[in-house]
C-alpha cells in the first residue's frame, strides 16, 4: 500500500520565508502539480493503489479541480489547522502514526520505474538512505541544543553513542513496526510543543529534518532497530538520485530533492515525462490547472523540444543498455567550438531559452572534444582505457557508467550532443 | 589530435566527479558547509534564490556550473 501526504497550509500561505524552501520550493506551481501527478501515476503503475492523506483544501485542489488520480483522498489534516505552517514534516509523521498495517510512504517528488525489493518493504523500518554527518544538520542542531527547553533523550543518546550525526532520509519510509511510528509522532509532538517559543531563533526548515529524520533514526536506535535503506553511500548532493537524464533505463528512482526543484532542467524533465508516459492525464491536469488559474504562465516545452525528448525517451525504453552504449553521438551541428590560447569553449543554443550559451570545456566537459566526430560511449570508453592511469582507476563498467551519465546529461538536457539516429 | 584531447581530460577523469547539471556542477564557494542540492549555489543564503549581478529582479537564473552567466526570461 503506497501512501503520500499533502498539507495545504504551507503551500497556500505564499510565504517567502527561506525556511519553507523544502515544502514546496518549486520553480513554478505547475511543477508541483505535475510532480504529484507523475509520482502518483508511477507508484500506481507498480503498486496499483496510492492513497493521499491531505486536508479539505488539498482535496479540493488535487481531486475536485485537477483530478489527480489518487485511489483515495483521506482527510486527516484539517485538525492540524493550528499547527505552525513552517512544520511541514509534522503532518507526514501524523500520517505514519495512524497506519494500521505495514506501509510505504513516498514523498510526492519521487518517481519510480521499478518496485522496491520485498526484503526492504517487509522490514520493521526502511528509508531512502542513511545520512551520516550531512552538513545541513549541524548548525541548526547547535542552536537547538543551546536554546531549547527540552530535547528528547533519544537524540542526546544517539549523538553521544555514535559521536556523529546520523539520520535517515524519509523520501521513502515505512515498515512493519507501526509502534515505532506512533512513538516518533508522540515524541516529535512534545519536542515541538515544548520549544515552539524559540522558533524565531532557529531554522525551522531544518528543524523539520531534525525531528523527522535525525530523531527518527535515534528512536530506532534506542529500540535496537537498524533502518534498512534502499540506497547506500549516497553523497550529500544526492547525486545518483537526481540523475534525470538516465531515468527509466538506468536509474529507476528519482527524487527531486531540495534545490533540484529550482532547476529548470529537472522541472522540464518532470513535465516532459508526464507528457510522454501519461499523455491523457497530462492534458487533463494542464487544462484544469490553466482553466482554474492555478499557476502563472511559465516556460512551455516547444513542439520541437518535445519531439526531441520523446525520440530519446522512446529509444532508451526500447533498447537495452548495451545497445545504447553502442549508439554513436556527435556534437550538435549548431555547436561552435572556440579556441582561445590553451582553452576551449563551446557556443551552443539552449533548447530551453533558444539563446546562445557558452560552456567552458574544462574538466569533464573537455570530453566533448571527442564528439567532433561520431563516437559511441563504448568506443570512447575503450579509447580512454588505453591510458594506463585511467585503466588503473576505472573498470570498463565503471567508466562506461560515468560516460553514460555525461553523454545523456549533455544530450537530453542541453542538446549539445545528438545521437546519430536523430542526426541521420 | 586525440592525444591532445586526452591531456585535457585525463586530470579531471582521474581526480574529479563529473559535473552533472541538476545536482550541482557548481563548485564555487558556499556560505557555510553545505551541499549544493540542499542549500543552493550562488550566494547560498539560507535557500534564497539569489539573483546574480546583471539579472533584472524579475528574472530567475537556473543552476549551471557558473550561475552568474544565466538570467532566464520566461
Amino acid at each position: 500500500m503506497i501512501i503520500q501526504s499533502f498539507w495545504s497550509k504551507p503551500f497556500l500561505s505564499d510565504s517567502k520565508d527561506p525556511n519553507s524552501r523544502f515544502k514546496g520550493g518549486w520553480l513554478n506551481e505547475k511543477y508541483f502539480y505535475f510532480s504529484m501527478a507523475l509520482s502518483c501515476l508511477k507508484f500506481k503503475e507498480f503498486y496499483g493503489e496510492v492513497n493521499l492523506y491531505t486536508d479539505s483544501k488539498g482535496k479540493h485542489i488535487l481531486n475536485k479541480t485537477l483530478d489527480i488520480p489518487y485511489s483515495n483522498f483521506i482527510n486527516c489534516f484539517d485538525k492540524l489547522e493550528n499547527v505552525n505552517e513552517k512544520l511541514w514534516a509534522f503532518p507526514k509523521l501524523h500520517t505514519y502514526s495512524i497506519q494500521d498495517s505495514p506501509f510505504i510512504h513516498a514523498d510526492t517528488d519521487i518517481f519510480i520505474w521499478e518496485k522496491f525489493p520485498d526484503k526492504l518493504i517487509n522490514s520493521p523500518l526502511f528509508c531512502q538512505n542513511i545520512e551520516e554527518n550531512f552538513p545541513i544538520y549541524s548548525e541548526a542542531l547547535d542552536e537547538i541544543l543551546t536554546l531549547f527547553d527540552w530535547i528528547p533523550a533519544e537524540l542526546i543518546n544517539s549523538l553521544y553513542k555514535n559521536k556523529k550525526i546520523l539520520a535517515f532520509n524519509a523520501g521513502i519510509i515505512g515498515g512493519t513496526d507501526l509502534e515505532f511510528f506512533k512513538k516518533l509522532y508522540s515524541i516529535s509532538k512534545k519536542f515541538i510543543n515544548k520549544n515552539e517559543h524559540f522558533f524565531d531563533k532557529i531554522d525551522v526548515g531544518i528543524f523539520n529534518m531534525i525531528y523527522e529524520q535525525q530523531l527518527g533514526y535515534a528512536i530506532a536506535g534506542k529500540k535496537d532497530i537498524q533502518p534498512k535503506s534502499l540506497f547506500n553511500n549516497i553523497d550529500s548532493n544526492f547525486t545518483p538520485l537526481v540523475n534525470f537524464p538516465l531515468a527509466s533505463f538506468h536509474t529507476k528512482y528519482i527524487h527531486a530533492i531540495g534545490f533540484a526543484k529550482k532547476s529548470i532542467y529537472a522541472c522540464e524533465q518532470i513535465e516532459a515525462l508526464l507528457m510522454y508516459e501519461f499523455p491523457l492525464e497530462y492534458e487533463k491536469i494542464k487544462y484544469n490547472g490553466t482553466k482554474n488559474l492555478l499557476w502563472k504562465d511559465y516556460y512551455e516545452i516547444s513542439e520541437e523540444r518535445k519531439g526531441f525528448l520523446f525520440s530519446i525517451y522512446k529509444y532508451v525504453r526500447e533498447n537495452p543498455i548495451a545497445l545504447i552504449c553502442d549508439m554513436k553521438f556527435q556534437l550538435n551541428s549548431t555547436v561552435k567550438i572556440m579556441e582561445d590560447n590553451d582553452s576551449n569553449t563551446i557556443n551552443y543554443i539552449s533548447p530551453q531559452t533558444l539563446q546562445r550559451e557558452q560552456l567552458s570545456l574544462e574538466d569533464w566537459d573537455a570530453i566533448l572534444l571527442y564528439f567532433q566526430e561520431s563516437i559511441s560511449i563504448n568506443e570512447l570508453c575503450l579509447e580512454l582505457l588505453l591510458d594506463n592511469d585511467i585503466a588503473t582507476k576505472f573498470t570498463k563498467e565503471s567508466l562506461t557508467e560515468k560516460l553514460l551519465s555525461f553523454v545523456f546529461d549533455k544530450c537530453l538536457l542541453h542538446e549539445v550532443l545528438m545521437p546519430d539516429f536523430i542526426n541521420n | 589530435m586525440k592525444k591532445d584531447f586526452l591531456s585535457k581530460v585525463k586530470g579531471a577523469i582521474l581526480t574529479k566527479e563529473e559535473a552533472k547539471t541538476i545536482s550541482g556542477g557548481y563548485t564555487g564557494p558556499y556560505a557555510g558547509n553545505c551541499s549544493f542540492i540542499v542549500c543552493g549555489g550562488y550566494g547560498n543564503t539560507a535557500g534564497k534564490v539569489a539573483t546574480p549581478a546583471g539579472c533584472p529582479p524579475s528574472n530567475l537564473y537556473y543552476y549551471k556550473p557558473n550561475p552568474s552567466l544565466y538570467c532566464v526570461n520566461f
